[in-house]
């Protein structure tokens, strides 16, 4: 099960991953994530991001004033939001950690104003989900907040028919230029409830999906 | 749904990925005493290892790979060790089992430091066998791989694993343009091309040439003389097929553009060739990286033989007289970097 070439291609494939997501959710990636970080962040805030990839949602924060930090799994995205960070003059304002979500367990208590995470649930599996929601809760300060912005499966069958069949083309197009691809998520805000937040909004686009979704720990 | 394109992109698609259930899973009865068996979660692979474990009473941890395979995602940078210490830690293994050891499949050693994965979980990393099948006899032998199974076969059975899963989107992108423009020379085409695949993949150990494009350019040679030779006998008319033959060349560069890299153990054609063009960062899709050859710091080589315990290939031979190892068969290195990320002493490196 081996392709030299195929494994050079996936090694370079964070520098194709912006273009990916954004050729996959047709550009609404990007206003998720401008509507994200402009609703949630504000001047001081202590901001964690989960997964931050190549670190454009972590840029925008600390735009705003925030201190971030932005952890991810992978080192060559990693590598990636690195240069972006310095080439926007940010180093002092962004940090950036090459963990998985199991290193969330060495962060402190009540350490944060906002947990935010984009197109990162939909590549956990249920446990990881719970996981992470679980040490998301615990690093918040009281009345602190989460906010998730993910590809979610439409509710209903006939939904999810059109969603699957509009999507497949785009998906396999995709995949090929990038090797990026998403996976959606289901039951997010029951999950969110069930690790002790209050769920404040949940929107989703048309078809369901993509689903953003804003949570308290109640203070 | 998740059952057809599980089949599709194991047989059919095997480039793309496909991602089955991650986390812990009892294989038999297992007991806190149970060996853990760590995988990738790419479905096709997930299969074959509960297929081989079959009898055993073990635990099967299947870590987040993004759907990619074991060696694919090692090399690709996706299977790192945060992804083992994740698994680790999320399926809460120190709760379940009351030693503190996993074994990795060996090719995840081009990505996983195993190392890393002690420091953050205090599990011990160990690697396992090449293939699944192999669990079995290395467990019953106390943990221990005899040569073979440290090993990738890249011999003919690899071949036929691979025919139809490397080829059909080869094939069918062939096919949708020649439906499209040319319907009246489908059958030909997909006679022609899979003929073509044939010849190669089975035949790939006694067909001459250094090159897997040097290989395609011999098979298509003698196959094009062999038609003109029975034109000539049969029909006195020893090009009465020439379009047929041209089209036999191009099919054969077309099925041999990768096979270097595809279905055997040596760097491939394609991609040297972007490099000799110049296209070091085509689209990125050819990155600044190098095609890096593997070098060793004599001063640094502590005599571990890590290097040959992990190389799947057999570069590397007993150490010298200083305790330094050597390179036994060093022109079969095709540059997966297992023995760079495992020397523990940093003596070996790729470069160029």
């Amino acid at each position: 099960m081996f392709s030299y070439i195929w494994m050079k291609i996936l090694e370079t494939q964070p520098r194709r991953y912006d273009l990916g997501i954004s050729m996959l959710s047709l550009g609404a990636s990007e206003l998720m994530k401008n509507r994200l970080v402009g609703e949630n962040v504000h001047a001081g805030d202590r901001v964690l991001e989960i997964g931050c990839g190549t670190g454009t949602m972590a840029i925008q924060a600390a735009l705003r004033g925030a201190r971030v930090l932005g952890f991810d799994i992978s080192p060559p995205m990693l590598d990636v939001a690195k240069e972006k960070v310095d080439a926007a003059g940010l180093l002092e304002k962004v940090e950036l950690v090459e963990m998985g979500i199991s290193g969330m367990d060495k962060l402190a208590d009540d350490e944060f104003d906002l947990v935010m995470s984009t197109l990162v649930f939909s590549e956990l599996s249920h446990d990881e989900r719970v996981y992470a929601l679980d040490h998301a809760f615990r690093v918040l300060r009281r009345g602190g907040r989460l906010a998730i912005g993910d590809e979610a499966m439409p509710r209903g069958c006939w939904k999810r028919l059109l969603y699957r069949a509009l999507r497949l083309p785009l998906l396999l197009v995709t995949f090929a230029v990038t090797q990026t691809t998403t996976r959606a998520v289901e039951g997010l805000a029951d999950l969110v409830s069930q690790a002790g937040f209050d769920i404040e909004s949940e929107v989703r686009g048309r078809l369901d999906s993509p689903v953003y979704l804003t949570a308290v720990k109640e203070v | 749904m998740t059952t057809v394109s599980a089949w599709l992109v194991a047989h059919l698609f095997r480039w793309l990925p496909h991602a089955s259930p991650t986390g812990l899973v009892a294989v038999g009865n297992p007991d806190r005493s149970s060996p853990v068996i760590v995988t990738a979660d790419f479905t096709l692979t997930v299969e074959r290892v509960k297929r081989a474990l079959e009898g055993l009473d073990v635990w099967l941890l299947v870590a987040n790979t993004d759907g990619i395979n074991v060696w694919c995602a090692a090399g690709g940078g996706i299977f790192t060790a945060q992804r083992v210490i994740d698994a680790i830690k999320v399926s809460a293994l120190e709760r379940k089992v009351d030693h503190r050891q996993v074994i990795l499949p060996a090719l995840a050693a081009p990505g996983v430091d195993p190392r890393l994965v002690k420091e953050e979980t205090g599990f011990r990393a160990r690697f396992g066998p090449v293939y699944a099948r192999d669990i079995p006899a290395y467990l019953a032998a106390g943990k221990k791989n005899t040569e073979a199974m440290r090993r990738f076969d890249f011999g003919l059975g690899h071949r036929l694993d691979m025919f139809l899963s490397m080829n059909f989107p080869i094939y069918l992108g062939g096919a949708v343009v020649m439906a499209v423009v040319a319907r009246q020379y489908l059958p030909g085409y997909t006679a022609l091309y899979w003929g073509a695949v044939a010849f190669l993949y089975i035949l790939l150990d006694l067909i001459p040439g250094r090159t897997g494009w040097s290989q395609a350019f011999f098979s298509a040679a003698a196959v094009v003389a062999a038609w003109v030779a029975v034109d000539w006998l049969r029909l006195a008319d020893p090009l009465a097929h020439w379009g047929w033959q041209l089209a036999t060349f191009a099919v054969f560069f077309a099925a041999g553009f990768d096979i270097a890299g595809t279905a055997s153990a040596r760097r491939s054609d394609a991609e040297l060739m972007m490099h000799r063009l110049g296209f070091s960062s085509l689209g990125s899709i050819f990155s600044e990286k190098e095609l890096g050859e593997i070098h060793l710091d004599r001063e640094l080589c502590q005599g571990c033989s890590t290097c040959f315990e992990i190389c799947p290939v057999g570069v590397y031979g007993a150490l010298d007289k200083d305790r330094k190892t050597t390179f036994a068969a060093r022109d079969v290195c095709f540059a997966c970097g297992a023995c760079g990320m495992q020397c523990p002493s940093g003596a070996l490196s790729l470069s160029h």
